[in-house]
């Protein structure tokens, strides 16, 4: 050992300073080469044959004194420093403590020289890290590049440790470490919705707060919206320079040449499990690398799929999951009372029976369940029933879920992925008779099912209780209305209120107006005079015209009567109305037909404060020369549905034959629906999570208290819209709401319980069910497969500064511990 | 560092304090006879001091044949040694003793008056010299309080100058002085040569050696820092230092090791040492730790 010592010892200074000046020459031939300006040509030698290249960081003067700089410390050193004369009585201790030190004389020796070894070394380094050396990988430098994150539900399951989503987000910071200063990263996360959590930068901080941000979801996955926001930068289709912008009327000696925008390249990274729809060519078509006239849907985006989870037999994934949840219901059967009565107390009985049965329902619910197991799965499936928040009947069964029928494809298209399910009657439940105007949910859930994704094991249903319209009539009097809001069905889903048409000037209508009260508000051959005086509701017009417009008086003789729109909302489960007839309808145009002083204020120049644009016609019902019969405004949050011809006249008498036809009180019926707010028991109202709901109050109060799963309480206010809309449906489960106004003082000193409502918001998707990620995603044409790790051009210079620096901390340090030179 | 501002020795501070000296040196003396002093050793004179069994080759004359008439054995009076006695100080005055504010050589004239002054009131024969490779100066022996002023004039006039050579100089003084006596050698002690020498030739004379070590401040504690070439104002000798923290350690540990050999070395020789530092008033050490030594009582 001391044999081997020995000799190290020694030599180890000249060889130490060989082999600095050895490692010493490629740097400074590079830097050489690029004082001659032959970096181009060497740059491209390096990364052909070693995947580097590099960059000179500061300027050539710069780095000519830097090259010096090791050589002039060199002779500094060999001529050593001249030191100050101090005259001391006797030296004769000082040498004395110098020779105590020269015991060790290899100690000494290092001491002596360490030093130079060291600042030559910093000084290598350097002249290494100026130089700006970076490695290339595969990948070429992406100096644009996002992240996409998916942070939907099926992202929480937890088949690689601890969960996707913390896989996909440290994958994530392992590439913005990856990337290069220079590049610039964006952060978006996507679920049903995409947003943008940190828009472009080279802050990598900001990009890591960013992906830490990230919190998991309950949502189902679009990816469209991702994608288009990450194209709307890497493929620009509009730009002033676009030739499409091309003037027509320049100039020959001002024309100018326009060019195609380039658009960036971007890397994308998009971490996902691939479990989201197929995009349909609708979507793609939409994007802007399509209307650039890419035959990619991508363009310019550098799609890398990394995908999140475990797959280790395809077509086996260890989830069980509810994707379906439905009520029917039924009006009770009274085939129980047979025959005919033998006495009348039995009769009264018997009536009185009849009675209570016709006010209860009989209520089917239908469980959809589904196994995502190679193998048969069996569960237990139960069904709690709740009236008014209290469980009133659980139900359960066993049920046996068929085996996932799986063939794996090339494509999405040729894959057979078909998951198992129930037996055709073990979902469905028979409810006991249950009083429709309570308050009933249902929960659904699979019971100890110990799957990778426990979200999806239950559901909620929520069946709500009716929500009253209603409804102020202004006019003359109107059987044809009468009619309809006076029968009983009607009667059940709103209050109809009449005034006449003399009362619009007055107190009794402008307070219902102003209000908000009303839902709707039907203007009978008569309209406010001002647009002040319009009511904060919707409203329905029939033959006349909102303020600021005026009926006019030119005159369409028998219109036919065509819908615009079949799948318009007024118009559900209107199968013709090709047989009605008018005897005459007014024409609207909504320019001419404007009030004189209303007109300045749409004709004034664009920019101006008090522009108004004209509002956008929705058509409903038009006539074969295209003029609308039926139509809706829109204003502000409300919409007011004109039409354009009487239903009867002065004299009470038919003026169209449209009442007469069944249309007519289906239309009726929709106006109410659709304008009046009515929220009936029949529909349960369901959305995903994310989705937003409108929740809309009885009328009278400007305030719900909802009551979010985990009991968090939120009251929310109306404002001068008539339904609140609400988005914080992030939990699966149900959402109670009661319409409340602590603001407001109850009417007549006592305050009227108001029902209490829900909602479900259940996940329901298959697609985020299926946990099983896809290796490979489908965007158009494209098959973009799971990616490993990339290389990504790294560099490395800040490394070899610091390493530099490192070493002058050590040479201070020894400087500082020395005893002589 | 030459002190240019070096206080003189008869400025009324100083002579004040001798005067204390005084006082307290009378009182030290108070009884005793004048003109004389106790000598440690025994010898002879009229003064009885103890017996011992004789031995061959004792001197016949100090049998005590009347004891032997007794007791048949034969035993030797042995008497106090009275002395005519030498009061010797001898002072560096090399050019190492010119450092320290005050300056090592007049700190060491300052002890020298002291004790000159002791062994003047004593009636002691005091004799100064002063040497640096050799003996330069010299105060032939005065005796009594008068003397006083020659002494102080003495001292007044040295000055620094030359190397040391501790072991040249020491053995002319062994050389030159007869009588026996006490030795008060006041030097840095800093002779690249050693002391060894230099002490020993003392002991072979039989001399009561005191041995003051004066080192200045800047000795001891070193308040240099940095890249310097430290100069040897003697010699000229060179020695590059960077000074650092644990160089001054290192120094401080060597100069702690360098007293403790010489204190060993005197201790084993019957030599009594003392280190002083200049900064440390000379009225206290030689009333309380020279007293402490036992060089005045």
């Amino acid at each position: 050992m001391k044999r081997m010592i020995g000799p190290i010892a020694k030599h180890w200074f000249p060889a130490a300073l060989v082999v600095l000046a050895l490692s010493a020459i490629p740097g400074y031939i590079l830097v050489a080469l690029r004082l001659v300006g032959l970096d181009g040509w060497i740059n491209k030698w390096l990364a052909e044959n070693f995947d580097i290249s590099y960059e000179l960081r500061i300027n050539e003067w710069a780095a000519l004194f830097l090259l010096l700089l090791p050589i002039v410390l060199v002779i500094l050193y060999f001529l050593k420093l001249k030191r100050k004369p101090l005259q001391v009585p006797s030296t004769f201790l000082w040498k004395k403590s110098i020779e105590d030190l020269h015991v060790n004389t290899l100690f000494q020796w290092l001491r002596n020289n360490v030093l130079l070894v060291l600042q030559l070394c910093a000084l290598l380094f350097l002249i290494y890290s100026v130089l700006g050396l970076r490695f290339h990988g595969a990948v070429g430098s992406g100096k644009h590049y996002i992240l996409l994150i998916d942070n939907s539900a099926s992202m929480s399951a937890t088949d690689v440790e601890p969960n996707r989503l913390e896989w996909a987000k440290r994958e994530a910071l392992r590439a913005i470490d990856a990337a290069s200063d220079s590049d610039v990263g964006m952060v978006l996360v996507f679920n049903s919705k995409a947003s943008t959590l940190q828009t472009y930068t080279n802050d990598k901080e900001k990009l890591r707060a960013a992906v830490q941000s990230i919190k998991p979801t309950e949502r189902p996955t679009r990816i469209e919206e991702a994608l288009a926001l990450a194209e709307s930068l890497a493929n620009p289709v509009r730009s002033t320079e676009d030739s499409a912008s091309q003037p027509t009327d320049v100039l020959e000696d001002q024309k100018r040449t326009f060019v195609q925008t380039r658009g960036t390249k971007t890397q994308v990274h998009l971490y996902s499990d691939g479990r989201f729809a197929k995009l349909s060519e609708t979507t793609l078509a939409g994007l802007n690398a399509r209307l650039a006239g890419n035959a990619s849907a991508l363009g310019n985006l550098n799609l890398r799929y990394r995908m999140a989870g475990k797959r280790e037999t395809p077509g086996d994934t260890d989830n069980l999951a509810i994707v379906g949840l439905n009520v029917l219901r039924r009006p009770m059967q009274q085939d129980k009372i047979e025959g005919p009565a033998k006495t009348p107390e039995e009769q009264k009985k018997r009536e009185e029976l009849a009675r209570q049965l016709a006010s209860l329902q009989q209520l089917f619910a239908y469980v959809r369940a589904a196994n995502l197991r190679a193998k048969e799965a069996t569960a237990n499936l139960k069904l709690d029933v709740y009236i008014d928040g209290r469980l009133a009947y659980p139900l359960q069964r066993t049920v046996r879920l068929t085996a996932r029928k799986f063939t794996e494809g090339t494509d999405t298209s040729d894959e057979i992925d078909e998951p198992g399910e129930m037996r055709a009657n073990d979902g469905r439940f028979v409810l006991p008779p249950i009083d429709p105007r309570q308050n009933v949910t249902l929960h659904a859930y699979l019971e100890k099912v110990g799957d990778a994704f426990p979200l999806d094991d239950q559901a909620w249903l929520a069946l709500g209780t009716t929500r009253k319209a209603k409804i102020l009539i202004v006019g003359r009097p109107n059987p044809v209305l009468d009619a309809f809001f006076d029968q009983e069905g009607t009667r059940k889903i709103a209050d109809a209120e009449r005034i006449a048409a003399s009362d619009l000037t007055t107190d009794k209508y402008r307070k219902i107006a102003r209000s908000g009260d009303a839902d709707l508000v039907i203007f009978d051959r008569c309209a406010p005079d001002d647009e002040t005086d319009m009511p904060l509701a919707n409203t329905y017009f029939i033959d006349q015209v909102p303020p600021p417009w005026r009926r006019s008086d030119k005159k369409l003789k028998n219109p036919l009567l065509m819908p615009s729109k079949q799948q318009h909302p007024l118009l559900r489960h209107i199968t013709t109305i090709w047989d009605a007839r008018t005897h005459e309808a007014f024409v609207f145009d909504v320019k001419k037909d404007l009030d004189a002083k209303a007109a300045e204020q749409f004709d004034l120049p664009d920019g101006d404060a008090k522009k108004r644009n004209l509002p956008a016609i929705a058509r409903v019902i038009e006539t074969s020369n295209q003029a609308s019969l039926l139509f809706t405004l829109p204003r502000g949050p409300h919409s007011d549905l004109v039409q354009t011809f009487a239903l009867m006249n002065d004299k009470e008498e038919l003026v169209s034959d449209w009442p007469l036809q069944t249309s007519f009180p289906l239309f009726l019926r929709n106006v109410l629906y659709t304008l009046g707010n009515v929220d009936d028991s029949v529909r349960a109202i369901s959305v995903a999570p994310g989705e937003p709901v409108v929740l809309r109050p009885e009328a009278g109060f400007r305030a719900i208290d909802l009551t979010q799963p985990g009991n968090k309480k939120v009251q929310l206010a109306r404002g001068e819209r008539s339904g609140i809309v609400f988005s914080d449906t992030e939990k699966t489960g149900i959402y109670r709401y009661q319409a409340g106004d602590k603001a407001a003082p109850a009417k007549d000193g006592a305050a009227v319980a108001q029902p209490v409502r829900a909602f479900a918001v259940n996940l329901l998707d298959i697609n985020e069910s299926n946990i099983e990620p896809r290796e490979a995603i489908h965007i158009g044409t494209e098959r973009i497969a799971t990616d490993e790790e990339k290389m990504q051009t790294r560099e490395i210079w800040k490394w070899i500064l610091l390493l530099a620096v490192l070493l002058l901390s050590v040479e201070w340090f020894v400087y500082q511990r020395r005893i002589a030179v | 560092m030459p002190d240019t501002a070096t206080p003189t020795l008869l400025d009324p501070q100083f002579l004040h304090r001798l005067e204390q000296l005084e006082l307290v040196s009378r009182k030290i003396f108070t009884g005793a006879v004048k003109g004389e002093r106790r000598s440690k050793r025994k010898g002879q004179s009229v003064e009885f001091a103890d017996y011992r069994n004789y031995v061959k080759g004792d001197d016949l004359r100090f049998l005590d044949w009347n004891i032997f008439a007794r007791l048949d054995r034969l035993f030797i009076r042995l008497f106090q040694e009275e002395e005519d006695l030498h009061f010797y100080v001898l002072i560096d005055n090399s050019l190492s003793m010119d450092f320290g504010s005050p300056s090592k050589l007049h700190y060491a004239r300052q002890v020298a008056a002291a004790l000159a002054f002791v062994g003047l009131v004593n009636m002691d024969r005091v004799v100064i010299h002063a040497f640096n490779d050799k003996i330069t100066q010299s105060l032939p022996a005065v005796r009594g309080r008068k003397s006083l002023w020659r002494v102080l004039d003495f001292l007044q006039k040295l000055e620094t100058a030359g190397p040391s050579n501790l072991r040249e100089s020491l053995r002319t003084f062994t050389m030159k002085s007869s009588g026996k006596g006490i030795v008060i050698l006041l030097s840095d002690m800093m002779d690249k040569a050693g002391y060894e020498d230099a002490l020993r030739y003392l002991v072979a004379r039989q001399f009561d050696i005191y041995v003051i070590q004066i080192l200045s401040q800047e000795e001891l504690e070193p308040g240099i820092i940095g890249d310097l070439k430290l100069v040897d104002i003697e010699d000229e000798d060179e020695a590059e230092v960077s000074v650092s923290a644990p160089l001054i350690k290192r120094y401080k540990q060597t100069l702690a090791s360098y007293q403790a050999g010489l204190q060993e070395f005197c201790n084993r020789r019957g030599i009594s040492y003392l280190m002083t530092s200049n900064q440390m008033p000379f009225d206290r050490l030689v009333l309380t730790y020279l007293r402490q030594r036992g060089l005045v009582r």
